[in-house]
């Protein structure tokens, strides 16, 4: 003769309590993971528009013998010598080069840094422009804002380009 | 066909058969949590890494736009300078070595006291006077 019927009270209510904290802990963790890979996309185009950004201030300073800084228009004009200026307009949370082609075509390129609350730009050094990024104190899809600061050399590639 | 037998004996999950399932699913968890943190970890030092290099770049910009004379003074105050942001903990030291008429610069930053080693970052750059590099 069986003389088991079913569960005890006690072990169904350490079963329950077991299934709820593992189920609670499992859907914290999904929704965690949920969050993390957004800002991981986020950080990652942050990042990625950054690293794009001082690419092209460098080499377009190293191309530029002289960098004129308007603060009011938030407009750095690059003079590249026997080539038409380049434009680089600071507008948070998006900073657009203009270069104009010669032939009446301009080469546009815009990159978006959303943690980036205003940028200060240096000229006042002789040969030299900073170009540093205030961080946003909002928050921000990614998962911290974006540090951005470069230092770079005027006329780098005119100076003969010697290794 | 189904038995009377076998109907009878799958009335419900035994006690073990659900203590196994939360097991495995503990465990899943675990994992999880275990790939969430590294995930953490990578982004931060793939951030520090892209800070870095654009924090060498920087200082070999400044080193190596000044005069021959002074290129190995500015080098040696870079193991002094206090790095802030992403760079916390991480130092910067430099080399010169006489090339061909001119100078070559090497600029690293490692992180010394990081708990997990990360790569250091170096850079290279050459100083010529105007003459030379004509």
């Amino acid at each position: 003769m069986k003389r088991r019927r079913g569960t005890s009270l006690i072990e169904l209510l350490a079963l329950m309590s077991a299934a709820s904290a593992v189920l609670t802990l499992g859907a914290a963790l999904v929704h965690r993971t949920m969050t993390a890979a957004s800002q991981g996309r986020a950080t990652r185009a942050e990042e990625t528009a950054a690293w794009r950004l001082a690419e092209a201030l460098r080499r377009d300073a190293a191309g530029a013998t002289a960098a004129e800084w308007s603060a009011d228009e938030g407009l750095l004009v690059l003079t590249v010598p026997e080539r038409d200026s380049v434009e680089y307009r600071f507008a948070p949370p998006e900073v657009e080069r203009r270069h104009p082609q010669g032939n009446g075509n301009v080469a546009l390129e815009a990159w978006t840094l959303e943690s980036v609350a205003g940028w200060t730009v240096d000229t006042a050094s002789p040969g030299v422009i900073a170009v540093e990024a205030e961080p946003s104190s909002r928050p921000t899809p990614a998962a911290a804002p974006v540090a951005l600061r470069v230092v770079a050399r005027l006329g780098l590639s005119s100076q003969g380009g010697r290794p | 066909m189904m038995t009377k037998r076998s109907t009878s004996r799958r009335a419900a999950l035994t006690t073990i058969e659900t203590v196994v399932a939360l097991g495995v699913l503990a465990t899943a968890t675990t994992g999880v949590a275990t790939l969430l943190v590294k995930h953490f970890q990578l982004t931060a030092d793939a951030r520090a890494v892209r800070v870095a290099v654009e924090e060498v770049s920087n200082r070999l910009a400044v080193v190596t736009a000044k005069p021959r004379a002074a290129v190995r003074e500015a080098v040696q105050a870079l193991a002094g300078v206090r790095l802030e942001g992403p760079l916390v903990g991480a130092s910067l030291r430099g080399a010169v070595a006489p090339v061909d008429g001119g100078l070559r610069v090497t600029v690293t930053l490692d992180w010394p006291d990081e708990p997990r080693r990360r790569p250091p970052v170096a850079l290279v750059g050459w100083s010529f006077s105007a003459e030379e590099s004509r």
